[in-house]
């Protein structure tokens, strides 16, 4: 039984996720909100969610003030997203056990569900969400109008409120430069793509997450399904350039990134993302065996900066970091070969 | 802010390019971003975008939560769900900007028995108050305390509105 949705690996469809933003009726939005109301929904809206079982387990109420040091790390695992983690005093969280489920309370809106499932599959991350949005909306007047759907903080979220995406992994369309075409065939559908780790036009590591836009006048769906049909395109394509690829400059340097993380002694989390991108895609491709019980992805999450301290229970200078960065991953890929 | 190229949609594109040594940012909506087939990252949109700058004139105030037209377009968000009845108007435009469409097809939240009882529960504890506030309205202007008459004048108008 695997605990994370990243214990296992994930070829080219690495998760996917399905946010909605909900708001309660008749009452100012949270950047509105003094202290007490923002406490005052918090434990109204934590009351009626945690107060029942779901498919996936209970939901457990996290008060964020009391959990402030675990914030830097689940923000780098995406629980939470970073105006959350950069304004999240006097705020609570829903978290479930296995951490696929996750409520902002107080974020940009009262409520922010977010589901994610492993692997290419929006359509159970959605259901999951539903049970907790059903939930929700039977037992709270929750903010709508039959115009412009759920009324969200930002008006980009209006309608469905429903925000879908899915992150792929993407080294051979990156190398081909296949992106800057993808992006912009994107954008005429309503669709966005962007690097998952990094900022500015190019991300590490070749992940990128791909989402819809428009959540007024579509149905929930059919945002869905036009992701999804979109989404098994680009694999399609991913696929086929794996296929056509010339082994043996890719097999070059795939055993190279393994060749260095097997043996340095410093490895920022950069060149590990960047490295154990190739890793994965070696292994994915059935170049190299991970015989290890780890797939190639949590260590990517699990040796991010905050993470990687929060797990040793200790903060560290950069340098150090790096130092045990090193450590961990010699460790973890010994049975990669 | 506004697409640099068309000038017409907001910028939801961003990207650093650099030219004879020379860094510089563009800023495009999604059409000419397709269109110059771009890669960049994506920042929220702001109502500023469409609006550019704030409407000197506009100074209605959203009686559910006091926010002003000028804040939603500073911070691009509204302050509750009844902004967007009160400021209909103003952000039409820039909702449509955004999706491409106005009206919401997607699913609707059935309003349950429990529901109608918090609401019903709600309601009786708001007649309450107001009928409170009014006994001790009665009481301020026999005592001709017209300062705190006024004040409890104010809190029975909100406790209306909230409804
Ligand atoms: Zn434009
Ligand atoms: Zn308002």
């Amino acid at each position: 039984m695997q605990k994370y949705w990243y214990d296992n690996e994930n070829r080219i469809a690495v998760s996917s996720r399905i946010r909605l933003a909900r708001n309660l009726d008749k009452t100012a939005f949270p950047n509105k909100l003094n202290k007490e109301d923002t406490a005052a929904i918090c434990k109204k809206t934590g009351d009626v969610l945690t107060a029942r079982e779901y498919s996936f387990g209970k939901l457990h109420y996290i008060d964020m003030d009391e959990f402030s040091q675990n914030v830097p790390s689940l923000f780098e695992r995406h629980i939470i997203s970073p105006e959350f983690a950069n304004n999240y005093h006097g705020k609570g969280l829903l978290l479930s056990d296995d951490e696929s489920i996750s409520i902002m309370l107080c974020e940009e809106d009262h409520i922010r569900i977010q589901s994610i499932s492993p692997g290419d599959d929006l359509q159970s991350a959605y259901k999951k969400a539903k049970e907790v949005d059903d939930v929700l909306c039977n037992n709270i007047r929750v903010a709508f109008s039959d115009e412009l759907g759920f009324l969200t903080a930002c008006p980009s979220n209006l309608g469905t409120g429903l925000r879908a995406s899915v992150m792929l992994h993407l080294p051979l369309s990156e190398s081909q430069g296949r992106i800057p075409a993808l992006s912009a065939e994107l954008s005429k559908i309503g669709l966005t793509i962007r690097g998952t780790y990094g900022e500015g036009s190019k991300g590490f590591g070749s992940f990128y997450q791909v989402s819809n836009q428009i959540t007024l006048g579509i149905t929930e769906e059919n945002a869905i399904k036009n992701l999804n049909g979109i989404v098994k395109q680009i694999i399609i394509s991913e696929e086929n350039l794996r296929k056509e690829a010339y082994k043996p400059v890719l097999e070059d340097k795939i055993f190279r990134a393994l060749g260095t993380l097997k043996y340095a002694r410093r490895v920022n989390s950069a060149e590990m993302i960047k490295l154990l991108s190739l890793i994965k895609l070696g292994t994915d491709m059935g170049i190299i065996k991970n015989k290890s019980k780890n797939s190639i992805y949590s260590l990517i999450i699990n040796t991010q900066p905050n993470t990687l301290m929060l797990n040793a229970k200790n903060n560290y200078t950069p340098g150090e970091r790096d130092i045990l960065r090193g450590d961990i991953l010699r460790e973890k890929l010994k049975e990669v070969e | 802010m506004l697409c640099e190229k068309c000038g017409k949609y907001p910028a939801t594109t961003h990207y650093k390019q650099v030219i004879n040594g020379q860094e510089s940012e563009m800023h495009l909506c999604s059409r000419c971003a397709g269109e110059e087939g771009v890669y960049g990252f994506e920042m929220p949109d702001l109502f500023s975008a469409v609006f550019g700058t704030p409407i000197a004139e506009n100074v209605k105030i959203c009686p559910t939560c006091k926010t002003s037209f000028d804040e939603i377009i500073k911070s691009g968000r509204v302050g509750c769900g009844d902004c967007y009845k009160y400021f209909e108007k103003e952000l039409m435009q820039s909702i449509f900007g955004m999706h491409g469409h106005t009206k919401h097809i997607g699913a609707t939240p059935k309003i349950t028995e429990d529901i109608k009882k918090t609401d019903n529960a709600e309601n009786n504890q708001d007649n309450a108050k107001i009928t409170n506030l009014k006994k001790d309205l009665e009481k301020a202007i026999k005592e001709e305390r017209y300062e705190d008459a006024a004040k409890i004048r104010d809190k029975i108008r909100d406790v209306e509105t909230q409804e």
